[in-house]
């Protein structure tokens, strides 16, 4: 019996996905330990996307698993994989472009008590005030009921990291969360990831094509090509490798 | 045998008439990403210009020909003024905007048509040339059937022509595919649109002015058709005009052999049919499996 | 649950009705306050779900004629719940399969679902083929005969009040928080945790159920369903009333379902094109104000509170 208990350790086994005749992932395994900030690097096509998807539950691999604190998710819909402790975060960021900033999170909360189909009650006062702290938690208190659509990227970001939070997520995913962003906000957005996970001690992993956030906040690393893996480790280690730079530059 | 080949005949004929209706509406949409609910509109417009043309009388094939031609045209210029006027605000607006848009229009069809032509039914006769049979073999063809496949040929390999092997077909498929980019590569595609919608809403009034001896000419035309057009387009997959003729056709037959043995499911057929296709095949028969087919011939 | 000064002013006007108005203005009421319940029905759906469906009139005419056919033999009592019991299983079976599909697919597949509902009454004589069920009995309630226009009055307000207060309630609860996140975006939703399909299901049933109610409101009252009942454009009226008013908000059927049956019988009356003017108003609608009246309402509030 496996006895992989804390919270958020995903284990990746021999996955392969297919997208007709194109093998997206060729039998990847990947172990990432409870707590853990792990990134996955690579050239573009390297089938980042795909893992990711694969973990979300958005295709269906071909073969392989995933396993998810021992237990076996790879038939799992998404938002099953959700309720079991996935959270999402896109690369372009989807949030509620008509619901407030409040809203958005509500959402969030109340998907978390179960409450979704709920279509008898109101909502409680206590949610409310939950959700003000949620946002308070990622320093959009003020924007609070500002339409979602009217919030900058860089807040967007945030916004939908409140919500994954609120999710109580044991492992969250993070999908080039600076992409597009000023060295700024960069800044920022690498802070509050730092902070958050210190604070909740969930695992993350995510994708980045910035090397400086990378190096900055990864534990891990691991280095994929061609829907394969090329190689996985300390970012230290990882760096001066031939292999990966060949990789990176090798191929103009 | 002969029992059998008389809705087959009369299927082919009613299915070239739903591919008139239906060719123009998947056209328009496969280029301009508009389902125009009031293309039914333009339909009994081109119905009731062929009547007003004939003063109501029976004429000699030749001229009937010619004045539903020109019928034809007119209401293509009716539906360029409405392109300009009015369709050009409802491209940018969401899908369901102009969907809204375009039944709005259909709505104001029907009025025009009650206001100017009146509710009673009128009656275009039929021309005597038309009236007659041509007989192959122990089959017996109506006149006009067999004058209504010849137009439905014509139609299908006009529009292939013209969407395949000419320089302007060229530029409506780039803009089909992707406007911003044909904008870039320099076409007009202000332009490509309203040749493309003009030409769509000729094929209405086109089989409008076809239709205008076959039944009576109320308003309701604008309404009764554009239902069962609807559901060819979509089952014909958004923008393919072989899935729209083979849908067509389809359904032609389909109505004809109900009519002859079951007449009670007919009507029911229709719609059936196209619920239980669009299950098991959203993106229709030619269409690409996602939320729009792009405009292939 | 708060009482607001309108919902008050709403509920006594509702009362005094029968003292003021004769047969025909009460008549035309009870039109407008069903409207109203159909049109809220069906923005729950398109407005709030994101969900297009254009064949709602086949749950409203479920509705219709299961009082039609049962008349007779039930009080409205028993029957009114039945026939939204038999629209909501009517919504379940379609929307179970429906739902495969989405976006314009979906549009298409509703409004064939309704039409061919809509032939099936035009040609199964047990429902009275082209000329439908006449003779429709209203029945008693509490031992008071509902023959009456203004007896009927009142039942017919206090369903609607009920079916309005029971649609705010699900707009006001977690479902409906949930449903308009949907709306905005699925896959966000999906990825709350959200079973976005059973989501889905779940509204078009609560849609289907309403949509009876009104039905067999309006068979009661007209005392006769005809196939009328189910023709497309009954699902494309209250369609119109909720982008007049405003689809993006709880009121806005309420008001354009007052609006536009206000102006159609108005044209009507005048001219045998009313349909015209009818269309011209609503494409106005669509192409200047497609938020609806109530957002020229919120406009002009901002406006004078600077």
């Amino acid at each position: 019996m496996n006895v992989a208990t804390k919270a958020g350790a995903l284990r990746i086994h021999d996955l392969v996905v297919s997208y007709g005749a194109n093998r997206a992932l060729d039998g990847v395994s990947l172990d990432v330990d409870a707590g853990e900030l792990h990134a996955v690097i690579g050239p573009n096509g390297a089938g980042k996307s795909t893992l990711f998807a694969a973990v979300a539950g958005e295709v269906k691999p071909v073969s392989g698993s995933v396993t998810l604190d021992g237990t076996d998710v790879t038939t799992w819909a998404p938002h099953r994989r959700v309720r079991f402790g996935v959270a999402r975060a896109f690369q372009v960021s989807r949030i509620f472009p008509t619901l407030t900033a409040r809203e958005n999170v509500l959402a969030a909360i109340l998907c978390r008590e179960g409450k979704a189909s709920w279509w008898w009650s109101a909502v409680e006062p206590t949610t409310h005030e939950r959700s003000t702290a949620a946002l308070e938690d990622v320093g959009l208190a003020a924007l609070a009921e500002s339409r979602g659509d009217s919030l900058s990227q860089g807040d967007r970001k945030r916004l939908e990291i409140a919500m994954a939070l609120q999710l109580d997520a044991r492992l969250l995913l993070l999908d080039e969360p600076t992409a597009g962003m000023s060295p700024h906000e960069t800044s920022a957005t690498v802070a509050l990831i730092e902070s958050l996970w210190r604070r909740r001690g969930l695992t993350i992993l995510l994708t980045e094509h910035d090397m400086s956030v990378v190096f900055r906040l990864a534990q891990r690393l691991t280095v994929m090509h061609r829907g394969r893996i090329l190689c996985s480790g300390a970012p230290a280690e990882i760096r001066g490798r031939a292999d990966v730079r060949e990789v990176y530059l090798g191929h103009g | 045998m002969h029992n059998l080949s008389l809705p087959l005949v009369d299927g082919l004929g009613q299915g070239v008439l739903l591919f008139l209706i239906a060719s123009g509406l998947t056209l328009v949409y496969g280029v301009m990403r508009v389902l125009n609910f009031s293309h039914g509109g333009f339909f009994m417009l081109g119905a009731y210009f062929t009547y007003s043309l004939a003063r109501g009388q029976a004429l000699p094939a030749p001229a009937l020909v010619a004045i539903v031609v020109a019928a034809g045209l007119l209401t293509a210029l009716v539906g360029a003024l409405t392109e300009r006027g009015l369709f050009r605000r409802l491209y940018p607006l969401p899908e369901i905007s102009s969907l809204l848009g375009t039944f709005a229009l259909l709505l104001v069809f029907e009025g025009l048509g009650r206001l100017v032509w009146g509710i009673a039914p009128l009656s275009q006769p039929q021309s005597p040339a038309f009236l007659g049979r041509l007989h192959l073999g122990s089959v017996s063809i109506p006149a006009y059937d067999v004058f209504l496949y010849a137009v439905g040929a014509a139609v299908v390999f006009g529009l292939e022509w013209l969407v395949e092997k000419t320089e302007f077909g060229r530029m409506v498929r780039a803009t089909a595919a992707d406007r911003q980019m044909a904008a870039l590569l320099g076409i007009d595609v202000e332009r490509v649109f309203l040749a493309m919608f003009s030409l769509g809403i000729f094929l209405a009034g086109l089989g409008g002015g076809l239709v205008s001896p076959l039944v009576g000419l109320t308003p309701d035309l604008a309404v009764s058709f554009i239902i069962q057009a609807f559901a060819i387009v979509i089952v014909g997959g958004l923008g393919s005009i072989r899935g729209t003729l083979i849908a067509a056709l389809f359904f032609g037959l389909l109505n004809a052999y109900l009519v002859a043995l079951r007449p009670g499911l007919a009507d029911f057929s229709l719609y059936i049919g196209m619920g239980v296709f669009l299950l098991l095949r959203p993106q229709g028969i030619m269409g690409r499996a996602g939320p729009a087919g792009e405009l292939n011939a | 649950m708060k009482v607001s000064l309108a919902a008050l002013a709403a509920v006594l006007l509702a009362l005094t009705v029968p003292h003021w108005a004769n047969g025909a203005q009460m008549f035309f009421w009870e039109t407008v306050l069903i409207q109203m319940l159909y049109a809220l029905s069906v923005n729950l759906l398109i407005g709030h779900a994101g969900i297009p469906s254009f064949g709602q009139a086949a749950f409203f005419g479920v509705g219709a004629y299961a009082v039609g056919i049962a008349s007779t033999v039930l009080p409205p009592i028993a029957l009114l719940p039945l026939a939204m019991a038999l629209a909501a299983v009517a919504a379940l079976a379609v929307g179970a399969i429906a739902l495969r599909t989405y976006g314009i697919a979906f549009a298409m597949v509703t409004l064939a679902v309704g039409q061919a509902l809509y032939t099936v009454t035009l040609h199964v004589s047990a429902l009275g083929g082209e000329n439908g069920l006449a003779g429709i009995d209203r029945g008693m309630l509490f031992g008071v005969s509902l023959g009456s226009q203004g007896a009927f009055w009142y039942l017919c307000a206090c369903c609607v009040g009920l079916g309005i207060l029971a649609l705010r309630t699900v707009y006001l609860s977690p479902f409906g928080y949930l449903l308009r996140a949907m709306r905005d975006d699925p896959v966000r939703t999906r990825f709350l945790g959200v079973d976005v399909r059973a989501q889905r299901l779940a509204a078009f049933v609560i849609a289907g159920a309403f949509g009876g109610l009104a039905g067999g409101l309006f068979a009661y009252a007209n005392q006769i369903v005809t196939p009328d009942a189910l023709a497309w454009t009954r699902s494309g009226d209250p369609i119109i009333m909720a982008l007049i008013g405003g689809m993006s908000t709880f009121w806005g059927p309420v008001v354009g379902a007052l609006v536009y049956t206000w102006v159609t019988h108005a044209f009507a009356e005048v001219t045998p094109a009313w349909i015209l003017y009818v269309g011209i108003v609503f494409l106005f609608f669509v192409v200047v104000i497609p938020e609806g009246i109530l957002s020229l309402a919120r406009i002009l509030r901002e406006r004078f509170a600077r």
